[in-house]
């Protein structure tokens, strides 16, 4: 819906002094200042007026990433079609401390946001203002466009110094299966050699293989404060993706309901999270 | 909010913005320096000093300045000064002597400013102090000259609000930089859509457009109550007999000469007129020029009446009782009137409304103030008035061109109710008086004095009388500028009612006045000006010569004198009168616009039917020579790559910023242009947009092929598609 947004300082200006020239052609009869009063209210008319139709011919669409991190800037494009006025917009949310920019339709480019929350974002309100062409009287107009394929924002990752990642099972700690005599190649630090003293040749060791374990998340958002523990997943999880320990994560899909999947990166760590709601979780 | 007013602004870097505002502020210290203000020294300040100050801004915007902006504060300071010492000595009430000093402040503040306006606001603060000065040129300005420097002030200031406008917006973040665009491209996006004054034109079209139509409705000026009484006297040349009328433009008949040529040599002068003498000869021809004579400023129109004559012979008016009263000023330039001796008795002058005029002299004439009846207080700067017992009013000095006064009339709110009802008041002239307006020759011929009567005859009241007879004039008389010359001997009015039926102003209100005296009804014949032309943009009455005018004056019991004029149309002081302050535009411009040759519409016509096919074609080849040279401009991988695009983007799948030619030649192939040859394509466009060793001549035209041979396919399936549907 449009709405004026602000009369500017000149319009304020000439309204005041458009004013005092219609006192003093009152009482001095000087034709020429209502010349002068009619070409400002008609500058003034126009500029409360023309903004109206630049705004109304203005048309916006969005491509988004489809990923993005809470805290962390991402690049929307947005293109700007009809009229030729100078045009200020600004998306309205989810994105902290949205800023003005300035173009002229038809324009495309790049506009950086920080988005202020998780979640899949399907549509983004944006906020135009024109004065154009006169910048005397801003009007704006709120537009919500839909995006071609969801914003998926993760949230931004805390590792809590509570949570542990499973360290991954060390060669030391393996368990002996079998003990067999020495093949060319086998390593010399497998060597038996109490065995090797007994059967009066070369014994190695044959091991278990290392253990595998896997690091299993239960993200329950039906918290006072969901975000933080989406927060932690995030940062659980990506510690455990760099210690090299398989991540396994338990949700409640916006879409699909419980859910539970392994997770192979950051990004798919992101997704997952973005797309988790507080609601009932799989059984691990 | 002190400190954000005063913090400092990022400079300014448009050029064109600060040279419209520029225009715009010469604009209007030339109308202001045009109306009569400041020295040498100011001419010099207002004019080279704020071009210079302007371009010094420009180069110093970046400089702190602080020094600069001390010494401009002391330089308005000291200009402020000038103007207290000059405000202080003028006399309380003169507020229009202020008007001269508070302009020439005004110009100094503006030379001042010009030497600091480094940012987008202070060029603003510019404009909107060039608004006032222009309306301070409004205020002093009585001509139409001002309208040029109004139109290119006006175009101007449009021009600098939308480029201050755009700058205001390009100075905000931008949208970024997309993947593949040259920072180049960016900026000349940029600077073309920001920075154009294009959209002004559009602006400056529709600002004429609707302006001219609220101009057509906004009320005039000049209804509210007068605070300024304008009075100016060049120079002090006394008349030649104390309280007589003189009138150099009549040449050998002024009547303060004698007799002969005018000091001038120049005998009468083309705009003279032969009633502003001690006599009116009826039987005298030759009609004054259209010489602009005077501008009246006056919220509606009025006969401006400059004398009248009671003694008629039947071919010649002569004034009696010319006895001028000294009246001199009792406070500053006011006069006040005594008025005629019936107004006083009937207290006219006391029940009337104030009708303010000021008038301008643009022509030497006679010292006559010219003013609606009845003058109650004159703004004269000359010492004393003559006022005689008619209502005339003379000044002690000849009026040259220049000349201002300001007469506050005073007018009993007439309507024609109170004219026909007039006569129950009961209230009558004295005896002595009533005889003096009743005055006619013995040898008025009968059948004037029959013709009067018989029309008459069913109007009860004086005024229907008047209407009756200035119907019958209407019906059976004609005006004309050729009427006959009157024969010797002849009485003027029976010549004119009965045999030619053909006269101006002089016989149409003689015979008026003969008949009503005639029938008993006091009358008089006034001389002075009809209204005149009102000129929409200044708002004043622009008198000519031709208006002189002679009509007559109806004494009506309990109301007084009133003027009826069969020739002219002005509505009655208590009539409702609104004017528009663009009544009249179009045929005042029409009046003054030079008239089209008839044959230039229809060859404008054949000139733009034949040349706008031209000029399509012209601009067709016009964009696509942009499109080429665009093109030229551009790298091989960024042709193909922009080939690539157009043909994903007709597939709804454009390319992301993020997506590198290989990345989006590998969504294509898997999308909607199913072809693996695209990989080799994107293979080569990456090769020659980053690698340091680009592909050879052979290796593109071969990507190039490929291209072209996987769009043809991709078309060509599209055909088959389409068909397949069909």
């Amino acid at each position: 819906m449009l709405r004026p947004a602000n009369v500017s300082r000149p319009a304020l200006s000439l309204g005041l002094v458009a004013i005092a020239l219609f006192a003093i052609a009152r009482t001095t009869g000087s034709g020429w200042l209502i010349v002068i009063l009619t070409a400002i209210a008609t500058v003034v008319l126009l500029a409360f007026v023309l903004p109206v139709a630049s705004l109304r011919r203005l048309t916006i669409s969005v491509d988004a990433p489809r990923d993005a991190t809470v805290g962390r800037s991402a690049e929307l494009v947005v293109s700007l079609a009809g009229g030729s006025s100078p045009v200020k917009l600004r998306p309205l949310g989810p994105f902290t401390d949205p800023s003005w920019s300035g173009a002229v339709a038809p324009s495309q480019g790049g506009l950086v946001v920080v988005p202020s929350r998780r979640g899949v974002i399907s549509s983004i309100e944006f906020e135009l203002s024109s004065a154009a062409p006169l910048g005397l009287v801003w009007w704006r107009k709120r537009l919500t466009v839909p995006l071609a394929r969801a914003f998926e924002v993760g949230p931004k990752p805390v590792f809590d110094s509570r949570d542990r990642v499973p360290p991954l099972g060390r060669e030391d700690d393996n368990v002996v299966k079998t003990i067999r005599e020495y093949v060319a190649g086998d390593p010399i630090k497998l060597v038996h050699w109490a065995a090797t003293a007994r059967a009066g040749e070369l014994m190695v060791k044959e091991l278990e293989a290392p253990t595998a374990p896997v690091l299993t998340i239960a993200v329950d958002l039906r918290v006072d404060d969901p975000e933080i523990v989406a927060s932690r997943s995030a940062g659980l999880a990506l510690e455990g993706l760099r210690a090299g320990v398989p991540v396994e994560l338990l949700t409640c899909d916006l879409v699909m309901g419980p859910r539970a999947g392994r997770v192979m990166s950051g990004v798919e760590v992101g997704r997952r999270l973005a797309r988790a709601v507080p609601g009932p979780l799989p059984q691990p | 909010m002190v400190k954000k007013a005063n913090a400092k602004h990022p400079p300014e870097e448009s050029v064109a913005l600060r040279a419209s505002v520029l225009v715009a502020v010469l604009a209007s210290t030339l109308a202001v320096l045009a109306q009569g203000v400041g020295g040498g020294a100011l001419r010099l300040a207002s004019t080279v000093g704020i071009a210079g100050g302007f371009a010094y801004s420009h180069w110093a915007r970046y400089r702190s300045g602080y020094a600069l902006k001390a010494m401009l504060a002391v330089g308005v300071l000291l200009a402020f000064a000038g103007f207290l010492r000059v405000a202080t000595g003028i006399q309380p009430g003169a507020i229009n002597e202020v008007q001269l000093p508070l302009a020439e402040l005004f110009l100094w503040v503006q030379f001042f400013h010009s030497l600091d306006v480094p940012a987008r606001r202070d060029l603003l603060f510019s404009l909107l102090s060039s608004l006032v000065l222009m309306a301070v040129a409004g205020v002093l300005s009585v001509s139409s000259a001002l309208g040029l420097n109004l139109l290119v002030w006006g175009a101007a200031t449009v021009v600098s609000l939308v480029l201050a406008h755009r700058s205001e917006v390009a100075a905000l973040p931008s949208l970024g930089r997309l993947a593949g665009e040259s920072r180049a491209t960016v900026e000349a996006r940029r600077s073309w859509g920001l920075r154009s004054a294009t959209p002004a034109l559009g602006v400056l079209a529709l600002v004429g457009l609707v302006g001219g139509a609220i101009f057509l409705v906004v009320p005039a000026a000049g209804a509210g109550k007068a605070v300024a009484f304008p009075a100016k006297l060049p120079s002090t040349l006394a008349v030649p007999r104390t309280g007589g009328l003189a009138n150099p433009s009549l040449g050998a008949d002024d009547p303060a000469g004698d007799g002969r040529r005018s000091s001038t040599g120049t005998g009468a002068m083309a705009s003279g007129y032969f009633g502003f003498t001690d006599h009116l000869d009826t039987a005298a021809r030759g009609r004054p020029d259209n010489t602009l004579v005077m501008r009246v400023k006056a919220a509606r129109p009025d006969f401006w009446r400059g004398q009248s004559f009671d003694t008629w012979d039947g071919r010649v008016w002569k004034q009696s009782h010319v006895r001028p009263v000294v009246a001199s000023a009792s406070d500053g330039s006011a006069i006040d009137l005594q008025g005629a001796a019936e107004d006083r008795d009937l207290g006219a002058l006391d029940l009337g409304h104030d009708f303010v005029q000021t008038v301008y002299v643009e022509q030497p004439g006679p010292n006559l103030v010219f003013s609606a009846y009845a003058p109650a207080k004159v703004y004269f700067n000359g010492r004393s008035l003559f006022e005689l017992d008619d209502g005339t009013v003379r000044t002690g000095v000849q009026l040259p061109e220049g000349s201002v006064y300001t007469v506050v009339s005073r007018r009993p709110p007439v309507t024609e109710e109170t004219l026909r009802y007039s006569g129950l008041s009961g209230a009558a002239l004295p005896a002595a008086t009533q005889a003096r307006y009743l005055q006619l020759p013995a040898d008025v011929p009968a059948r004037v004095r029959d013709l009067a009567a018989s029309v008459t005859a069913d109007a009860p009241t004086a005024y229907d009388k008047v209407l009756a007879l200035e119907g019958w004039m209407a019906a059976n008389t004609a005006y004309s500028l050729d009427a006959p010359r009157l024969p010797a001997g002849a009485d003027a009015v029976d010549q004119f009612l009965f045999v030619d039926r053909v006269g101006f102003c002089e016989q149409i209100g003689s015979s008026l006045v003969v008949m009503l005296r005639s029938l008993g009804v006091p009358a008089r014949l006034a001389v002075g000006y009809t209204p005149g032309e009102r000129n929409p943009f200044t708002g004043l009455f622009e008198v000519r010569a031709r208006d002189a005018h002679a009509w007559a004056e109806v004494w009506f019991p309990g109301v007084g004198w009133q003027a009826f004029d069969p020739t002219a149309s002005v509505p009655l002081a208590g009539d409702p009168y609104s004017s528009a302050a663009g009544a009249g535009i179009v045929s005042f411009l029409r009046a003054r616009l030079p008239s089209l040759p008839s044959w230039l519409p229809r060859t404008i016509g054949l000139v733009a039917l034949a040349g706008a096919p031209l000029v399509g074609l012209s601009m067709l080849a016009a964009g696509r020579l942009r499109r080429r040279r665009a093109l030229a401009r551009r790298s091989w991988a960024e042709v193909q790559l922009d080939r690539l695009e157009r043909a994903g983007a007709a597939h709804g799948r454009s390319r992301r910023p993020w997506e590198g030619p290989r990345r989006y030649a590998d969504i294509l192939a898997r999308s909607v242009l199913p072809d693996p040859r695209l990989r080799a394509v994107a293979d080569a466009l990456e090769s020659d947009a980053w690698s340091g060793d680009p592909p050879s001549e052979a290796a593109r035209l071969e990507a190039e092929a490929l291209l072209a041979a996987v769009l043809t396919a991709d078309s060509r399936r599209d055909r088959r598609e389409s068909a397949v549907k069909t």
